[in-house]
Formats: structure tokens, sequence, C-alpha cells
């Protein structure tokens, strides 16, 4: 069991598709810190001009609402959180699909057992895909912290930052910024991690690995195109925001996060990949 | 004369597999166009229900707008989040996915006998962006044409005019001074009804081009960017920015003429097809095209 793990991690992380998961994650993150790095020296200059002492203005321009994960202004956080589920899934998630129609997955079966088989290629797709997510975060995060300081955010200025009360974890927010941003990469791995499961449990029924790897995002988005029909009174009323899509981003871009949905979710995506799991570890492979 | 006979059967073939027999391709359109009208009429009946619209103030053209709108002009803002229109995405996405896989799928099988059968790489490539451009007309009108049927089954009135107060409240356009005409509806020609099926099909081909130097998920992968970056940034070189009926000239102040879209479509469908023709006639090897 012990080698097949090793064997599948190593086989998700020294593969092309990995680095080219990474680079495509790496250069929305690049855009991103380029945007609001010019931006916010941009405003600094502005704002220099009309007040005598930066005191008054400078808790607005913190690394907590100018990272990738905290602004959702910018085209490089557009296209980034936009095309998550591809880069989850791209650098393992097919592998499953690969295997099962050159015979390399029988002669594993044959050699380490279904079960051991089956769990691994689960981890290895797991672990690649959240950290496909989480590194071009994390990269985009220290690159700005490069230029932008990390000051800790002053609830006056909360029309900048863009996290309110509604928000899961707002406490964590303004009392201990690392702690939030940590937690959301956390979050942002698991789901990372679970989308690129999907694409193991899609690679089950489909014969194409293109194709394994492109309908998760599908069903990304049919999860936010349910948003239309059951949010269809915006006024007077507080929804949560449903879409990967968007509850991955550590600030709300059209509704505020909730923990029921986002571990809903979760538990409802980890149930699926074991049922599929635990069939594929039960059937007949020769 | 043989090449034409040849690229004749080849487009029949094409069309029998790839389309008359891809059932996903023949469904999907139904299913959307059903679900993208229950859409719509679900927030015209809220509109109706709070007395802020009748039903003879709406129609077809409405309903067209909804699904093919895609995104008011947008500023990047603090105040202002960014977030794509779903329906428009869905919408294109779908389309382009599914006419993703089947050229490269088709030659790992019958496609590579075809190939030689047919004696030309060139009636090949051909026959495959014929069918991509019929896939993708069909993909497209289908879904029109289902809104249109329940239009006309729900009573909404089958015109080409679009209801700006209702547009407003669908887009959540706070500011009708972005519009060209003062007026309560606005007609739209038929041109700008065909503009976005054209681009949708100039996109595929494209994508179909640019599978055989990448992957297909690639290809994807650049499709997908290109459709969110069309509605991130309004500029005249960004194609997908034609695909939104929003965004035309006909509605919008300073908004995307027709011509030039026409003008980009033909640019880039011809693009895709001389530099898909020159790679896969020269440099592709067929025989070890399993990248799928």
């Amino acid at each position: 069991m012990r080698n097949v793990l090793k064997l599948e991690l190593r086989k998700a992380f020294q593969n092309r598709l990995f680095l080219l998961a990474l680079i495509a994650g790496g250069i929305p993150a690049v855009m991103s810190a380029v945007y609001n790095i010019l931006l916010v020296n941009e405003r600094m200059t502005y704002l220099g001009e009309i007040y005598s002492t930066p005191a008054y203005y400078i808790e607005g321009f913190s690394l907590m609402n100018h990272w990738m994960g905290g602004e959702a202004y910018s085209l490089g956080t557009a296209i980034f959180f936009y095309i998550s589920p591809l880069i989850a899934a791209l650098p393992y998630g097919w592998s499953y699909c690969e295997e099962k129609r050159n015979g390399y997955r029988q002669l594993m079966v044959a050699r380490c057992g279904k079960k051991s088989y089956v769990f691994s290629k689960y981890i290895a797709a797991f672990v690649s895909g959240g950290l496909a997510v989480v590194l071009p975060l994390v990269f985009n995060l220290l690159l700005t912290a490069l230029f932008i300081p990390l000051i800790k955010p002053f609830p006056s200025f909360i029309d900048m930052y863009g996290v309110s009360s509604v928000d899961p974890m707002s406490y964590l927010y303004y009392s201990h910024p690392l702690c939030y941003v940590f937690c959301y990469l956390c979050i942002d791995f698991v789901f990372g991690g679970l989308i690129a499961c999907m694409a193991v449990v899609f690679a089950v029924f489909v014969r194409y690995k293109v194709l394994s790897i492109i309908l998760p995002m599908f069903v990304c988005l049919g999860i936010n195109y349910i948003e239309n029909f059951i949010y269809t009174n915006p006024s007077g009323h507080i929804y949560h925001e449903l879409s990967p899509l968007y509850f991955l981003r550590a600030v709300s871009a059209v509704y505020p996060a909730s923990w029921t949905i986002i571990l809903t979710e979760g538990a409802a995506l980890l149930v699926v990949a074991l049922m599929i799991g635990i069939k594929e570890g039960h059937c007949e492979v020769y | 004369m043989k090449f034409i006979s040849n690229l004749k059967k080849g487009i029949c073939l094409d069309l029998y597999n790839g389309l008359f027999r891809n059932c996903f391709l023949i469904i999907f359109p139904f299913v959307l166009g059903n679900i993208f009208f229950m859409d719509y009429w679900n927030r015209v009946q809220i509109l109706i229900r709070e007395n802020q619209l009748k039903l003879a103030q709406t129609s077809f053209g409405d309903c067209w707008m909804y699904i093919y709108g895609g995104m008011r002009v947008y500023i990047p803002q603090e105040n202002d989040k960014f977030h794509f229109p779903v329906t428009w995405i869905m919408l294109f996405m779908l389309g382009t996915f599914l006419v993703l896989n089947y050229p490269f799928k088709d030659l790992e099988s019958s496609g590579q006998q075809v190939l030689v059968r047919m004696g030309g790489y060139s009636e090949w490539w051909l026959s495959k962006c014929v069918w991509n451009i019929v896939s993708i007309f069909y993909y497209h009108g289908m879904v029109i044409l289902t809104a249109l049927g329940l239009c006309v089954i729900k009573g909404v009135p089958v015109a080409r005019k679009v209801n700006i107060v209702l547009l407003c409240r669908l887009f959540d356009i706070v500011d009708p001074a972005c519009f060209l005409d003062s007026a309560d509806s606005v007609e739209f020609g038929l041109g700008w009804v065909m503009l976005p099926i054209c681009m949708a099909a100039a996109i595929t081909l494209l994508q179909m081009m640019l599978i055989l130097f990448l992957k297909p998920f690639l290809a994807f992968l650049i499709s997908t960017v290109l459709f969110i970056t069309s509605v991130y940034l309004f500029l005249p070189f960004v194609p997908g920015n034609y695909a939104m009926a929003l965004r035309g000239e006909w509605l919008m102040v300073d908004g995307m003429k027709m011509m030039n879209g026409y003008i980009m479509v033909f640019v880039m469908s011809a693009a895709a097809v001389t530099i898909g023709f020159v790679k896969f006639k020269k440099y592709y090897d067929i025989l070890g095209s399993g990248n799928n």
C-alpha cells in the first residue's frame, strides 16, 4: 500500500501536466499581483497629494485586500478562480482514465490489489489537485507582499476590504488576518483536491481523459447556474454563495459564503468520491 | 471533381457520425433552451407579480437578450466586484465543449480509414471544418428555436424588440444612460442575432485548429480564458465582445460595431482553417494522435 501510494504521488508530481497546471495558475497570479501593485502605487501617490499624513488612508491598502484571494475586481483573479476546477483536475485527475484505457490499471491491480490502487489514485489526485490550486495563491500572496505591506485590517475601511459580519470568519479577518488567509488556503486545498477526485470519478464513466478533466468544471458552473433559479429576489434576503467558483475566494464577490454550504458541498463531493471509489475497488477490471 | 465528390462524402459522414449520432449534441440545445427560458420566465413572473411589468410589454427579443446578452461593460472598482454572466458563459462553453472531441476521436478510430480512402488530407480537414460550423449553428439555432417555441406557448409576443426597463432589471444596470435610445423598447436586426452564433463558430474553429498544436484540454482552456477575458475587457479586438448582444452598437453608446464583428469572424475562421490545413497536411502525425 505504502509503495503504491509513493509511486502514485511521484507520478502525480513528476508529470508535465502538474507543471502546466502551475503555469496556468501562475500566469493569472502574476497578472493579479501586477495589477494590484500598480493600483496601490497609483492611489497612494494620488492620496499622498491630498492628505498631509498617510495615517488617514494607509490602512485601506493592505495585503489582505490586494492579494488574489482577497480582491474580486482584477482580471487575473477572475481568470484564476474561473479556471480553478480545470487547474485542479489537470495534474492527475485524468490518470485513472488513461490507465484504464491503456491497460496499466490491470497490471497495477494484479501487483498491489484493487483497493490499494484505487485508494492511492484518489490520494494522489487529491493532493496534486489541492496543491495545484493553492500554490499559485501562495505565490501571489508572497509576490504581492513584496510590494504591499500586511496591515491589520481596520473596520473603518470595510468598504475597501469587502469582508463584513455576514462573511464566515470575519472576526479572524480583523483580528488575526494571517490565520484567516491560512484557513482559506486550507479550504481551497480541500476543494481543489475534491474537484480533482471528481475528475477521477468521471474517469470511471468516460473514455477520454479530456472529458474527465473538463466535466468537474461544468459541475461547478451548474451549481453556479442553480443560484439563478433559487436566488430570485436579491432585495431583503441574505443569500449565501453556492458555487465553489466564488466561495473559494477569501472575499465575497456576489453572495457571502456560509460554513453550512461549504461543509455540505465538501461532504457531498467526498461521499460521491468514496462511493465510486468503493465501487471501483470491488468491480472486475479484467 | 474528385475533390468535391470526396469532400461531399466526408461532410455527409461527419454530419452523420458527429452530429446525428451524437446524442449529447442533439439533446443538449433543447435542454438548455428550456432551462434558459424557464429562468427568464421566472424572473419576468416576479416582475409581473410586483406590478413592475406587464406580459404584453415583453417579447421574444427580451428572452433572446437574456440568453445572449452577456454582461454590461465592467469597470473595475471596489464597490463593483466582478462576477461572470453564468447564462452566457454556460451557453458558449457548452457549445465549445460539445464540439471539442469528435474530430480527433474520429481520427483515432474510423477516421484513419476514411482519411486513407479519401486519398487526401485536405478533404478530411475541410469536412471537419464544415461539420464544426454546422454543429454550432445547429446548437445555437435549437436553443433559439426552443426559446421561441416556449415564448409562443406561454403567450409572449414574438417580436425582435428589447424592453429597456426589463433589460435593466435582468442585467442589474443602474444607469440606463449607457443605452443609445431613450425609448422604452429598441428593435434589433437579424444581423445581430446571427453575430454571436457566427462568433461562436469562429471560436470553435480556432479551438479545433489549436488542438493540432496543443492537447484538447489546453485548447479548451484557451477558449475558456478567451470567454472570461471578453466579459472583463470591453475592447474591439477581444472577440467574445461581439458575442454579447448587450454590447452591440444598436443598443449601447460606443458599442461594438456589427461590421467589425463579421470581419473578425471572417478573419478568425479563415486563419483557423488555413493554419489548421497547413499543419494537418504537412506536419500532423495521424498515427500518433492519441492525445485525448
